[in-house]
């Protein structure tokens, strides 16, 4: 969008539905707020409950936001993700972040969604893992990250005998533990 | 004992990321895409709530470095942040953690959901259930300080009866 290119941040602002929603010219069923955040209900859930946590200050993608705004807002989520076990009859929480359009980005304003689930309610998918990818494919991925990581964290991984995390199968899962995950997440 | 995939991963330090004193990042050995990153509090904890604000924090921040990690050097076109929180929100290993997953366009990854309209009473009903809810958000645990280690007794200046003496004499009431 090159004519983005022309506008200042005021008229970015102005543009900006949730932006006018955090200025409360726009009406919008907020149930929290504090000095850099705001939650507001989505007017289309996934589930009823789903909550949109907006940052105050406008950042249209998540590299934008500044290190203590992040850690805050993961900090926000995680309390109203309880807030909503212990007042809601759900099985779950998802926490999701968006980020740009190839990752289903659909605001120009970043945002953390909170999502109250259940059992067999259908929204993304049923499990967060995929399929095991060939070990030279783990190892490629693994030499691509390292300079990008050096580099934005400062971090350099040790050299290890085999660069493979062990892979984990299916059958190996720990399936009890993860019933004890349900019930303490009843138990809210 | 039960053994915990990811406790094993990051004891064994093969293939990490990242790490450091609170948190871990590797490649997810099962991945969503071609990126799946997931990072994760060293500490063994099944589920978020029982995660310390204060680490919570730390994942968060390393999550956005790591999803800025897969745009620079895979040509990542979008990221996904997941916490799935509970199996019925797809968690699969007993091991609280933060999903970053690298998207690209049309790539076939439905993570999303449809969205759905409610009647403005149910509106209302949740928005008053979670705006009771939500309000006692807003105290969040910091990292617990070790306790300064004194190891001779310090001569504290006498002191006149001025706005300093106050905090003075709240030092010494400490055990
Ligand atoms: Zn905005
Ligand atoms: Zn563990």
């Amino acid at each position: 969008m090159p004519q983005d290119e022309q506008l200042s941040p005021e008229q970015v602002k102005q543009q900006c539905i949730f932006c006018h929603i955090i200025a409360g010219d726009v009406a919008a069923k907020k149930v929290f707020e504090d000095d850099k955040v705001v939650a507001v209900l989505d007017i289309n859930p996934a589930t009823p409950g789903h909550v949109l946590l907006l940052t105050k200050e406008h950042y249209a993608i998540m590299p934008q936001v500044p290190d203590d705004v992040i850690g805050h807002i993961g900090q926000v989520s995680k309390a109203c993700s309880h807030a909503m076990l212990k007042a809601m009859k759900i099985d779950g929480t998802t926490i999701f972040v968006a980020n740009g359009m190839a990752a289903g980005q659909r605001a120009q304003h970043f945002m953390v969604h909170i999502i109250p689930r259940n059992e067999g309610d259908g929204v993304g998918v049923n499990a967060f893992e995929g399929s095991v990818l060939p070990a030279a494919t783990m190892t490629k991925l693994s030499q691509a990250l390292a300079p990008a990581v050096k580099k934005i964290l400062n971090f350099e991984a040790p050299v290890t005998t085999s660069p493979q995390p062990k892979v984990e199968k299916n059958e190996t899962r720990d399936k009890p533990s993860l019933d004890d995950i349900a019930a303490l997440l009843q138990k809210k | 004992m039960t053994t915990c995939p990811t406790c094993d991963i990051i004891t064994s330090k093969q293939g990490l990321l990242y790490e450091d004193a609170k948190i871990a990042a590797f490649l997810s050995p099962a991945p969503l895409s071609v990126g799946h990153i997931l990072v994760a509090p060293k500490q063994h904890v099944p589920i978020l709530e029982q995660v310390p604000d204060y680490i919570i924090n730390e994942l968060w921040v390393k999550a956005n470095k790591l999803s800025i990690a897969l745009f620079e050097s895979i040509g990542a076109e979008g990221t996904n942040i997941v916490i799935a929180n509970g199996p019925a929100a797809g968690q699969v290993l007993p091991h609280a953690m933060l999903n970053v997953v690298a998207r690209k366009q049309n790539d076939g990854l439905q993570l999303q959901w449809q969205p759905k309209k409610l009647g403005d009473e149910e509106m209302a009903k949740m928005e008053e259930l979670l705006k009771g809810a939500c309000g006692a958000i807003g105290e969040f645990q910091s990292e617990p300080q070790k306790p300064i280690e004194i190891k001779a007794p310090v001569e504290l200046p006498e002191k006149t009866e001025s706005g300093e003496s106050y905090l003075l004499k709240q030092l010494r009431r400490l055990p």
